[in-house]
């Protein structure tokens, strides 16, 4: 079918088999941000935002995008950057192949509750798994960035 | 799954006329689905049938099939009339994202053995809306299911829960529960949900004057499965101490 939709604020039209996994037609489309982590849903690398809200592109079929907008890393650069220093400051990124997920989704919580509590933000990145760090460093990093802000540091 | 239409009927008529038709699925967040390994011909998408609404009518609290677990456990609305219980109930499903997926229909649908979203609406005393069959008791619908039928929409009573309980356990934060349990007190009527995964979900209703023996009773009637997740022995213990700690939540002792 034809897909027609906003790819980080610009419109893009296609043609795509309707189940293809959005996750796989964004790598087509060169987001190479946008990576699989697992195969049963579970782990956040692949989080992308369809119209604003968090979801996982692996479980979101070609055919949802049509008419929505899609965002991802590439498009939001701007806003990572405000807070990943914060993050990598931590030691929080040892692999680093959870970060795509990571910044994605914390851009999504910072949105929707830009002042969390450590438990919020806990409890927002709870789906984004990381291997190789014990999570501390990220919500540590989070944390700085969040005081940063509101001392006036930034 | 692989599908090669993609319909989005318009009216919820067209909807179920479309579910009887062979080689047919009906699409809810995907989130269980996308897994199967199967292809089929056509994919019904509910996203333009309104049913993604949480609304106070007469009746109750009609909440449509399409609503997101995440919708769910943010809703004002069911926030209050669960005194917080919905939110601590669903959060710890996966993650938010996965939660923006995963629907209320899909959920039900599935009559999972282990679903916290199964045991919140069946302990509430929630009735299922059917586009065929109709309005029934969810607990009649976890029974006996409703082949090539549509779910629209839950219904929850109007009068709230005089105290509401949910009680879960998992090995690890965002896994499967092992067991999850609900306790549900309006009036004399304490009604007790309990979801043993593998098993099917299991209610039972007490009177409150029974209070100090319903974790007691109740295990009489579980029927548990051993699992990869847990030993018999482990299930029956989780079960006897949480639906306790339930009953003791809803003013038991
Ligand atoms: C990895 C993973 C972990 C999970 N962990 C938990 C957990 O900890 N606790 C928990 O409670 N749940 C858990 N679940 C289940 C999850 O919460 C959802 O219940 C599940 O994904 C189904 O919802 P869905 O919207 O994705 O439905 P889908 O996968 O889209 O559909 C499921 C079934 O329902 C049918 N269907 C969907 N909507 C309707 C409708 N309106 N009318 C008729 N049929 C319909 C579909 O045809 C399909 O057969 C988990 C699922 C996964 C994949
Ligand atoms: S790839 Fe793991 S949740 Fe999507
Ligand atoms: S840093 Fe390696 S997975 Fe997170």
């Amino acid at each position: 079918m034809e897909i027609k939709f906003l790819l980080n604020k610009k419109p893009v039209s296609l043609e795509a088999e309707p189940s293809m996994p959005l996750i796989d037609l964004l790598r087509s489309l060169g987001m190479k941000s946008v990576k699989c982590g697992c195969e049963n849903t579970v782990c956040g690398l692949c989080t992308v935002l369809l119209d604003e809200v968090p979801v996982l592109s692996c479980s979101v079929p070609a055919a949802r995008a049509d008419g929505h907008s899609v965002m991802t890393l590439e498009g939001l650069k701007a806003e990572a950057e405000e807070f990943v220093g914060f993050i990598a400051d931590q030691g929080a990124d040892q692999c680093g192949f959870c970060n795509p997920g990571y910044v994605m989704n914390t851009i999504a919580l910072l949105r929707e509750n830009p002042d969390p509590t450590d438990e919020e933000i806990r409890e927002y990145l709870a789906g984004n798994l990381c291997r190789c760090s014990g999570y501390e460093g990220q919500v540590r990093g989070i944390r700085n960035y969040l005081n940063a802000k509101k001392e006036g540091r930034l | 799954m692989k599908f090669r239409n993609f319909i989005q009927p318009r009216t919820i008529a067209e909807a179920y006329e479309l579910a009887q038709k062979p080689d047919t699925v009906i699409l809810g967040g995907m989130m269980w689905m996308r897994m199967q390994k199967r292809t089929v011909e056509n994919a019904v998408d509910l996203s333009l049938l309104g049913l993604d609404k949480i609304e106070e009518t007469g009746e109750g609290i009609r909440i449509g099939a399409y609503v997101s677990l995440r919708q769910l456990e943010t809703s004002p609305l069911l926030l209050e009339y669960t005194e917080g219980a919905i939110k601590t109930a669903l959060c710890p499903i996966v993650g938010v994202q996965f939660r923006n997926g995963a629907t209320l229909g899909g959920s039900i649908w599935g009559r999972f053995g282990f679903s916290d979203v199964e045991t919140v609406f069946t302990a509430l005393g929630a009735d299922v809306v059917l586009a065929g069959k109709g309005q029934v008791p969810m607990v009649e619908f976890i029974k006996n299911g409703a082949p090539k039928d549509l779910l629209t929409h839950i219904i929850l009573p109007k009068k709230a829960p005089d105290a509401f309980a949910v009680n879960a356990h998992r090995n690890s934060a965002t896994d499967f529960p092992v067991i999850t349990t609900a306790v549900c007190r309006r009036g004399d009527n304490v009604r007790v949900t309990v979801s043993p995964a593998p098993a099917r979900g299991y209610t039972e209703d007490f009177s409150a004057t029974d209070m100090p023996e319903i974790a007691g009773n109740i295990m009489k009637n579980l029927k548990f499965l051993a699992s990869a997740s847990a030993s018999l022995e482990y299930k029956e213990h989780l079960a006897r101490v949480l639906i306790g700690r339930g009953v003791k939540a809803v003013g038991g002792q």
